[in-house]
């Protein structure tokens, strides 16, 4: 089954190609630059590169968060327009799910990381080292310190990674103390590759999302929404 | 002529999702508006990252259902239009990467729209035939220009607001007034039982010839005030009196700066556009002034006056005949000009 896989929710904005065997192509960038600008012409060339006629496309899969609120949007409203226009499904993959398979070879606590901004983290756990990743913390939105209790009360050395590397490295290595461990940068961010595995097993697992009912995982209230209810508390 | 080319337009920029198809430029096909309005009213406003979240959810549903009216399929359109700018990035961005998404995968080609140019494009909606150049007076919540259109894309500012859009104004003066959002149809109806000499507020005409500037702030605490002090004397507000009195100062404005744009330069057409083009009075009063001056008005019909997805098409059908064409890299622009369109 032909599978394309989008992930613009952080600061890579990566597009891949794949049947279940095989990837057939990855394009990455960790630039910083407008996905908006940078999204289309990638996968304008990842088509025209592996000579795939795009008709053959069996499916999209797409991060539908934690991250950017407009990353998420982007990468959604790309998904939902390639489905609507070629006529076929989508699978939608959590952020955290996709980079936890980069993990996947540590029979240890693998802990993606997400920079959510207002000093705070997306995150989950999970544990490598079977067929695929097991979730052992689900998702949330939380401090440093909520994240290094987390880690902590499972009192075993956990492999960090995920783009909030880059701004709480040295938060989180003093945090987690010597249970602390880093996937080295080859492999640390979120790459479309990691998509398409998560999307394949999803597929497998419980089929796509019916036509349009993809629901993006913001994980957090918009500013509007949680002042509004704090004052109607 | 057996084809007629169909532009499906995609219209984001601010709180409603639009889609509609049109058939060379004139015909709506159909014309889907999905509004906001009921998502935003408990925030006293539009809150830009709820009217992003709403337009994902709805965007692919709006345009199955102007393909479904218009009784076409994917199969049958010749390209498609997008508003990019200009509006609320996160809501722009929304239809612009649907809009890419679209014309990739169906092989169509794509067409940015200037949302604010759309607004003028609405006219070639009426039946009647536009020839250019001529006059266009653009009135919006956003938006006050005059503009001086020599042709498809060319397009001259010859005045615009220094502070206020009158639409802008006309909501702030209802919100004070307890008349809701929007503003302008309530004003719009209650000064038609009111008497507009019972008050009298500043015009802000701004003498020096050859000027065409608009200024609305004068009127704004003019009339903010007057209703202040008709609230400390403790009776029921004389309502239809103040809409009356206020929304002839704004249109006076509007019609007298319109007049002399004409006056200067003697077009043969005189176009309104944007959402306070729907204004009773200001297209009772512009017709009036100008009849004298040998100049067509044309209005945009009601349902076209406020933003939607048929003018986006009508005037993405004009870009593609020209063959300006969008690449993908095409990005949204909140601040998005007429000067450079
Ligand atoms: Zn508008």
């Amino acid at each position: 089954m032909l599978l394309l896989a989008l992930d613009t929710t952080t600061t890579v904005c990566s597009v891949a190609l794949g049947d279940e065997g095989k990837l057939w192509a990855e394009y990455s960038l960790n630039i910083s630059k407008t996905h908006s600008q940078r999204l289309m012409p990638l996968l304008v060339d990842l088509i025209r590169d592996t000579g795939v006629d795009k008709k053959k496309i069996e499916g999209i899969a797409v991060t539908t968060g934690p991250g950017s609120f407009t990353g998420i949007r982007i990468g959604m409203a790309t998904a939902l327009g390639l489905s609507q226009g070629l006529g076929v499904p989508v699978v939608g993959v959590t952020t955290l799910d996709a980079l936890a398979w980069a993990g996947i070879f540590s029979p240890g606590l693998v802990c993606p990381v997400l920079d959510a901004r207002k000093d705070q983290v997306y995150f989950a756990l999970y544990r490598g080292g079977g067929d695929v990743p097991q979730e052992v913390e689900p998702a949330r939105a939380a401090s440093l310190e909520t994240l290094s209790e987390t880690v902590s009360r499972h009192g075993e050395p956990a492999l960090f990674l995920g783009d909030g590397l880059d701004r709480f490295r040295a938060a989180l290595r003093s945090a987690a103390g010597s249970l602390y461990r880093e996937i080295p940068a080859f492999s640390r961010l979120n790459r479309a590759s990691l998509v398409l595995q998560e999307g394949f097993r999803i597929w497998q697992e419980r089929g796509p999302a019916p036509a349009y009912a993809l629901n993006p995982f913001y994980l957090r209230l918009s500013e509007a929404e949680r002042r509004f209810q704090e004052k109607s508390r | 002529m057996g084809h007629k080319t169909l532009i499906l337009g995609i219209e984001t920029s601010c709180d409603d999702t639009a889609a509609s198809v049109v058939g060379n430029g004139r015909d709506v096909l159909s014309n889907v508006v999905s509004s906001q309005e009921s998502f935003h009213q408990r925030f006293g406003g539009i809150v830009p990252e709820i009217a992003s979240r709403r337009h994902l959810e709805v965007i692919n549903p709006v345009i199955d259902e102007a393909l479904a009216k218009a009784g076409v399929t994917f199969a049958d359109l010749d390209g498609i239009a997008v508003t990019y700018g200009p509006g609320l990035v996160g809501s722009l961005l929304v239809g612009v990467s649907a809009a890419k998404a679209l014309s990739f995968s169906l092989d169509l080609p794509l067409v940015a729209v200037n949302h604010l140019e759309g607004h003028i494009y609405a006219n070639f909606l009426t039946g009647a035939t536009i020839a250019f150049p001529l006059i266009c007076l653009i009135v919006s919540g956003g938006h006050t220009s005059l503009l001086h259109v020599k042709g498809h894309g060319q397009l001259e500012v010859l005045g615009r607001t220094r502070d206020d859009a009158a639409g802008e104004v006309f909501d702030k003066i209802a919100r004070a007034l307890g008349l809701g959002f929007p503003g302008g149809p309530v004003i719009d109806q209650l000064a038609q039982q009111g008497e507009g000499e019972k008050f009298s507020f500043p015009r802000a005409l701004m003498g020096t010839e050859g000027k065409l500037d608009f200024s609305f702030s004068g009127v704004k605490t003019a009339v903010l005030n007057r209703i202040r002090r008709e609230k400390e004397q403790g009776k029921p507000l004389p309502l239809n009196d103040l809409c009356a009195a206020f929304q002839d100062a704004v249109v006076d404005a509007l019609v007298e700066k319109s007049a002399r744009a004409v006056e200067y330069l003697q077009p043969r057409q005189f176009l309104l556009a944007g959402g306070v083009a729907a204004n009773g009075e200001l297209r009772k009063r512009l017709r009036f002034r100008l009849a004298p001056l040998e100049v067509e008005v044309i209005y945009p019909p009601l349902e076209y006056c406020t933003d939607n997805a048929a003018m986006i098409a009508a005037a993405g059908y004009y870009y593609l005949r020209q063959g300006s064409l969008a690449s993908y890299d095409l990005n949204a622009e909140p601040g998005l000009d007429l000067e450079n369109p």
